[in-house]
């Protein structure tokens, strides 16, 4: 579990579910309607202990990991808000290049931009909640946006996007998620391919061990066996061959690595989209939108990666790697361009923020050019 | 292993947006949720705000991480009698479960401690364990307590070895010393992801059992029979351990030990007898209520049903502990149709004398002990007529007492507690008294009446000397001469020493009695002998085999100590 606060949450699903909550002392008091009553298997009135200390208070459930209350809870929450829209509103009218700024683009004046077209796009926020799973199990939160009109994808910040607030998009007809989950599923693969991999290999090598522990003791005994008495050797080795195979089995059970990510919630975002000529850096096309804030189109002169921050100096765009990198040595180098043939999908890198569900950058974002 | 992606998602995916959704706040709360209910590897624990009334150490939490981080949920929890193996494998087995690691786990115990198992997995872990009672019962529940002895027989062997195991623990896992024993073979057919065995001592006898412990858990650890003696034991018999310190280094990828000294040490318990002698007439009424029992005990219509050697059993320890308890008893058989016309004649007769009888000589020295005290004191009863009884005695005399007992709603079972802590002096209880509370503030405790099984006595003790105790402990006796008790503290004070062990020792010393009746069932039958003579030499007979089972667990210790000392968690 992680360190959201546990009790705000609670508090917050109650009323979102129907029930009166107060607080009381020690204990919340919940009042609740007959569908959350029937739910939580709980009485119309209950208390409910965040403190183990005051667990048992006029009967107070203790809500603490793994208890029934804050399991049904989680699993009410986690069944309901699966896909949500928004629409985004541009303010204050400057925001263009505020988020030129808040990129490095600082220096860009009005005479080096021009707007080429302003317009609402249909964005995507995906979450999926991806598992680890061997003799241990390790989780974590992703989100993924999609631009569903340049088909690219890019882990999202979820604490800046989830408070994302505006009407709801009254869509002629439903947007096409279908796309878009499988340009995030891509995206997502890439994303945490690392991790998995990491994951992979250090559970099978746990799994290596232990089998070659189980037969090489299994084979060993049985040659014992056999050179002490070789008349009961048959016999007894049938029975540790059914030891190794029960062995073997447990072995598996416990090391095989397995990865699954479910697609927990989808919300679809409109959002303004701006797209600019900027005639400086050799001339490029930019989109940026108001709600990600994310300016693509920009690439690296130098190692050609499309990571925020940006520094444009003497007419060259660099990234803040290459910035670093020219300020601390005479000859900078470069990076030769990766010449990898992209897949399917195009995924566009991280942010410069760390994303709070995301714990990866994408490996292959830096070696990408992309254009708009 | 590529990334898998759940069928589901395109459930969802086709699902969305042709309805309604339910919101920004429920979008929201989706996303929290799922935040908070992600497991995030061993990196903390996320049990313990989960638990009830569990004393927080750090050695039971660092023996638990390492179990789950480097031992990958197979090991041996060695620890000294007395540091919370228990305690360590409950937090053990309620990560996995949080995690969702661990959905069914099978507790296999002594008989004698399944009920002890169950509480404390229930009231503490809030995991729902349920005792094995029928062979259905394996189907019905995911969390399985079993007595080892009842779960290896024909038809329960089956269903336990028919289905896999999330975790097996194995309590006093030297009974799987013998790879011959049907126990081993029993442990060994399971099907198991993770396995804790939880002994003091898995070495009994000789290095055999090391081994077939160890291979039981990780087999090829201590690598094959053959290379292992040839390895690390030192003598044809097989006790003497070679190559200690490389032994000890290989056992420690499998084996945790936390020893007293280094995890935490208890201060010294003292013993404090006070005998009395009976009233002319309590003395009457006790001898007599005790020929009717040797008389009920000795029908002659054969063997005693079970029932009617439990009543005259209760008989006997009530009227031990006051005439109160035992009047209302006497009455209510002297009613039964279980006894003939002339029995109950004269179970009528004696209840007439027990209520009769005002004051017990026991509660005037229990009056002049506690006058001569100046701090909290914890006064232990066996029944509550007795605890009624004292509670206007003490209370008659100015006394504070906060009274305790199984059958108080829990809210005033609290303000008991609480009044205790608070400025009530003495702390009245019965059995139920305090179970799994932390009464450490106090440190004198006092037996009124001692129940005939030690192990009851030793729970008294227990709350008080535990963990988090840091002064001297003194345990006072009352008992009066010439009864039952008194040849209890005979055997237990005088022959093992019983009140200076740590708790859990004495467990494992009656474990060495090598007797299937109980240690009440062997007191009434020594008891029920007519001849003073004959119970007098049962009685010696009796202390002799303790004396044995006492040296023979010391030589146990010692041998422990001596090939596993260092295999313990990183010092504390």
């Amino acid at each position: 579990m992680t360190d959201v606060d546990v009790r705000s949450f609670v508090a917050e699903a109650l009323v979102e579910l129907g029930a009166d909550v107060s607080d009381g002392d020690s204990v919340v008091w919940v009042r609740a309607p007959e569908r959350l009553q029937s739910a939580l298997r709980s009485p119309e009135n209950f208390p409910l202990a965040f403190d183990p200390d005051h667990a048992g208070e006029f009967g107070a459930d203790l809500i603490a990991p793994g208890s029934f209350v804050l399991e049904r809870l989680l699993s009410l929450a986690m069944e309901r808000g699966r896909w949500d829209s928004v629409r985004v509103s541009a303010t204050p009218k400057d925001w263009v290049s505020r988020v030129l700024a808040d990129v490095g683009l600082q220096g860009i004046g009005d005479s080096d931009l021009s707007p080429m077209e302003l317009r609402d796009s249909l964005y995507f926020l995906f979450t999926f909640r991806l598992t680890f799973l061997s003799d241990e199990k390790r989780e974590a939160f992703h989100a993924v946006v999609v631009s569903a009109e340049e088909g690219i994808a890019w882990p999202a910040d979820l604490s800046a996007t989830e408070v994302v607030t505006g009407d709801p998009v009254a869509f002629a007809e439903p947007p096409k998620v279908k796309e878009g989950y499988e340009i995030a599923r891509a995206a997502l693969r890439e994303i945490t391919g690392r991790e998995t991999r990491a994951f992979r290999e250090r559970s099978l090598r746990l799994l290596e061990e232990e089998v070659r522990r189980i037969f090489r003791y299994c084979d060993e005994t049985m040659a014992e066996l056999r050179e002490a008495d070789p008349s009961k050797a048959a016999e007894i080795g049938r029975s540790i061959e059914a030891q190794r195979g029960r062995h073997l089995t447990e072995a598996l059970e416990r090391f095989e690595p397995r990865a699954t990510a479910a697609l927990c919630a989808v919300r679809a975002i409109v959002a303004p989209t701006a797209s600019l000529e900027w005639r400086g850096a050799g001339g490029r096309r930019i989109l940026v939108d108001a709600w990600t804030k994310r300016v693509r189109g920009l690439i690296c002169d130098r190692c050609h990666a499309d990571d925020s921050p940006w520094s444009c100096a003497g007419g060259e765009l660099l990234c803040a790697r290459c910035t670093v990198t020219q300020a601390a040595s005479a000859r900078p180098r470069g990076r030769p361009r990766s010449g990898t043939p992209r897949r399917d999908t195009r995924i566009a890198g991280g942010s410069g923020r760390s994303p709070r569900g995301s714990t990866e950058r994408p490996r292959a974002a830096s070696g990408r050019r992309r254009g708009p | 292993m590529d990334l898998r992606f759940s069928e589901s998602d395109l459930e969802l995916v086709a699902r969305a947006f042709c309805t309604p959704g339910d919101g920004p706040r429920g979008w929201r709360l989706n996303a929290i949720a799922h935040r908070l209910s992600l497991v995030d590897g061993f990196d903390r624990f996320l049990a313990r705000p989960a638990l009830h009334g569990v004393l927080r150490y750090e050695h039971q939490e660092r023996t638990a991480l390492r179990v789950l981080r480097e031992m990958h949920g197979r090991a041996i929890l060695a620890d000294e009698v007395g540091l919370g193996k228990t305690i360590e494998a409950g937090l053990i087995l309620k990560e996995y479960a949080i995690r969702g690691l661990v959905r069914c786990a099978l507790v296999l115990v002594p008989s004698s401690l399944r009920e002890q198992w169950h509480e404390e997995m229930t009231a503490k872990f809030s995991l729902p364990f349920h005792v094995l009672r029928s062979p259905d019962d394996w189907g019905r529940h995911p969390f399985v307590i079993a007595s080892i002895d009842m779960a290896k027989r024909e038809r329960h062997r089956h269903a336990a070895q028919g289905r896999t195991w999330d975790l097996v623990i194995v309590d006093e896992a030297h009974r799987l010393k013998s790879d011959l024993s049907l126990n081993w073979r029993f442990v060994a057919g399971l099907s198991k992801k993770y396995m804790l065995l939880l002994t003091a001592t898995p070495v009994q006898n000789n290095m055999d059992e090391l081994f077939n412990l160890v291979s039981l858990l990780v087999p090829g650890q201590l690598n094959t029979y053959d290379r292992f003696l040839e390895r690390y034991v030192a003598s044809p018999d097989r006790r003497v351990p070679a190559r200690v310190p490389e032994l000890r280094q290989r056992l420690r990828d499998v084996m945790v030990r936390n020893r007293r000294g280094i995890a935490f040490t208890l201060p010294p318990r003292r013993v404090h007898g006070l005998p009395v002698r009976l009233s002319p007439a309590e003395r009457v009424l006790y001898d007599d209520v005790s020929d009717f029992v040797r008389d009920a005990y000795w029908t002659s219509s054969g063997r005693l049903p079970f029932t009617a050697k439990l009543t005259l059993m209760v008989l006997q320890r009530e009227i031990g502990s006051s005439t109160f308890a035992v009047a209302e008893t006497l009455a209510r058989m002297a009613r039964s149709p279980m006894f003939r016309e002339g029995e109950r004649e004269r179970l009528e007769a004696l209840s007439h004398d027990a209520h009769a009888i005002q004051s017990n000589v026991k509660a005037d020295r229990l009056m002049t002990f506690l006058e001569s005290m100046d701090e909290k004191v914890l006064v232990f009863t066996q029944y509550v007529r007795t605890l009624g009884y004292l509670r206007g005695v003490l209370e008659g005399r100015g006394h504070r007492v906060a009274a305790y007992h199984g059958s108080l709603p829990p809210a005033a079972k609290e303000r008991a507690v609480q009044a205790f802590r608070e400025d009530h002096g003495i702390f009245l209880s019965t059995e139920a008294g305090g179970e799994g509370r932390n009464l450490q503030f106090a440190r004198t405790v006092v037996n009124y009446d001692l129940p005939w099984n030690p192990l009851r006595i030793e729970q008294r003790i227990g709350r008080v000397h535990r963990l988090g105790q840091d002064r001297e402990v003194h345990v006072v006796n009352i008992w009066a001469e010439e009864t039952v008790e008194a040849f209890l503290m005979e055997l237990l004070d005088r022959k093992i020493h019983m009140f200076e062990l740590v708790v859990g020792e004495l467990d494992l010393i009656l474990g060495n009695l090598g007797e299937k009746r109980s240690f009440e069932e062997i007191l009434l039958d020594i008891w029920a002998l007519r001849a003073a003579e004959e119970r007098r030499s049962a009685l010696a007979r009796l202390g002799a085999s303790l004396e044995d089972a006492r040296s023979r667990y010391e030589r146990i210790k010692e041998r422990n100590e001596e090939i596993l000392g260092e295999a313990e968690a990183a010092p504390a």
